[in-house]
């Protein structure tokens, strides 16, 4: 009976994710559902128009901050001339050399900190301590090492992409229930058994917070190498602008990283949606409960 | 016969907080093979441990320790372990949890499959197959966890607990799926709980402990006749008689 019970509920709460008829307040779910959308994107059009309006009203205002149309006719113009993709080119080589040593180093190295626990004991302080520092301090001396070109900027991204997969690597082994390694290993796992069996896929969550969290940080190391010594890239662009006073050029700058930002996470969070379908949704929870 | 287990004043310390804490106390308590035997005791008493050190998860002890004659010195892999908790693995479906000990024993993906099926249907867990352990309820993740143990045939199944964290309804049930499965296969059960009426209800032999630091204070025989019904068991001849003199035994070991 209560198994029945559970499965009603569990069913229910599946349609719920779905979006169908569910059991509470029908109507005012629908509500919110078919309109969320439109919800969401208010706030940000309202913006738009105000900005756009309050530009078009005073020259002023669109001299500090452009305003809309003019942003997007300039993306359109650096697409159409191909200006920008120079600028695009290296900033995602960058930021792709960069992000990905930086991942599979933080992961790699905490992996192995989280489970020997004497690696864990000597270098966890230390890692503590150079985490406080804040890495775009460090870029200046990056330049000085290697140079205004590719290598200076992969260097400061990798830094900064490390510290956070590191850290969620390790707080994630840390975490892991020892009653699953006890089962496993009572069952007959090896040590590399435990690993591949457990203690991946129970960390797996942790790694993918760190990797999506590395992904702005990877823009910001981008651009910071570019703004202080660099011949091209998205960071360059901006600071380009900035030297002939093109305010438009900054937003369209700055917007495409914007874009680029949200369109890494996305990708990242489809790929966290196929890796951890075993965990309940969030969202299905909330709107359940 | 000897039996498959056989402690004789088995003792167990551990430091906590630079402390020496004596947890178990010449434990001396022999498991026949085949049999159900359960322990009891107040909380805290080391049943548990009693349970880990048997499993070669909690080492070392002093004293005797003989698993099918041989002592314990390393993770013992002819025990199975049901926790109090589920403990399924979250990221494994249920077929995925209940194949995962015959993967780790190297067993071929199309038998695997098999076994496994074969363990579903005993506990009517078909249909259930691909679901995750957060979409099913708490009875089904139980059972789960008990074929996950019982697929890799191990020679004695450790169960620490196991039905405690569920409803009185869903307990029976599956108190009553156990023994079902123990009668078809005989496995040897040592089972700890803190309720008196499941240990009459499941087992051969009740083992009172006393309170920290635990030993064995007297074992008990229950003649119930099998196969028992779980579900009426108070109303067996003998039942109230057996239940009246371990609780006399028990009350003393508990701070009312």
């Amino acid at each position: 009976m209560k198994n029945d019970l559970k499965e009603i509920t569990a069913k229910s709460s599946a349609s719920i994710e779905l979006g169908e008829n569910s059991l509470a307040a029908p109507s005012q779910r629908n509500l919110i559902s078919n309109w969320r959308g439109f919800i969401v994107l208010l706030p940000g059009l309202c913006t738009l128009v105000i900005w756009e309006v309050a530009a078009w009203q005073w020259p002023g205002v669109a001299k500090l901050v452009s305003q809309p149309t003019e942003i997007a006719r300039g993306i359109v113009d650096v697409i159409v001339t191909g200006t920008i993709w120079q600028h695009l080119d290296a900033t995602l080589r960058e930021m792709a050399a960069g992000y990905i040593i930086g991942a599979i180093t933080g992961v790699a190295l905490g992996l192995l900190c989280g489970r020997i626990r004497m690696l864990g004991d000597i270098f966890n302080p230390y890692i503590t301590l150079f985490n406080g520092i804040p890495k775009v301090a460090l870029a200046p001396v990056f330049v000085i090492w290697f140079g205004i070109g590719l290598m200076s900027k992969i260097a400061i991204i990798l830094t900064m992409v490390f510290f956070v997969v590191f850290i969620n690597t390790f707080a994630g082994l840390r975490s892991v229930n020892e009653d699953y390694v006890a089962i496993v290993r009572i069952m007959g796992a090896s040590g590399w058994q435990v690993v591949r069996d457990v203690f991946l896929p129970a960390t797996l969550p942790y790694i993918i917070v760190g990797l999506r969290a590395g992904i702005p940080f990877s823009v910001i190391g981008a651009v910071v190498g570019e703004f202080i010594a660099s011949t091209k890239g998205l960071g360059y662009y901006i600071n380009y602008n900035q030297g002939t006073y093109d305010t438009n050029g900054i937003f369209v700058g700055v917007t495409i990283l914007a874009v680029l930002v949200v369109v890494l996470d996305g990708l990242l969070s489809l790929l966290e949606r196929r890796l951890l379908k075993w965990r309940p949704e969030v969202e299905a929870k909330s709107v359940g409960a | 016969m000897s039996p498959i287990i056989d402690l004789s004043n088995l003792t167990k310390t551990y430091r906590s907080k630079g402390k020496t804490v004596l947890a178990l106390k010449d434990v001396t308590l022999p498991v026949e093979q085949g049999s159900f035997t359960t322990i009891v005791g107040p909380s805290g008493c080391g049943k548990s441990t009693l349970l880990k050190i048997i499993a070669g998860i909690s080492l070392p002890y002093e004293g005797r320790l003989r698993f099918k004659g041989k002592e314990i010195t390393t993770i013992n892999t002819d025990v199975g372990f049901v926790t109090q908790d589920s403990n399924l693995f979250p990221w494994l479906t249920l077929i995925e949890n209940v194949e995962m000990a015959l993967k780790i024993r190297g067993v071929s993906k199309q038998q695997r499959a098999q076994t496994a099926h074969k363990f579903i249907d005993t506990m009517q867990l078909t249909g259930f197959e691909t679901h995750y352990p957060f979409e099913l309820s708490g009875g089904m993740q139980k059972r789960c966890s008990i074929i996950r143990t019982l697929i890799y045939d191990p020679d004695v199944i450790l169960m620490d607990e196991p039905f405690g964290p569920l409803d009185a309804q869903t307990r029976m049930v599956l108190q009553d799926e156990l023994l079902r499965i123990w009668d078809t296969n005989k496995k040897t059960i040592l089972f700890v709980t803190h309720d008196l009426t499941e240990a009459i209800a499941l087992s051969d032999k009740v083992v009172l402990f006393t309170g920290r630091p635990g030993t064995v204070k007297r074992i008990f025989d229950v003649p119930l006749p099998r196969p028992r019904n779980v579900f009426e068991i108070h109303n067996e001849r003998g039942f109230t008689d057996l239940y009246h003199e371990i609780w006399g035994y028990f009350k003393t070991e508990i701070k009312v």
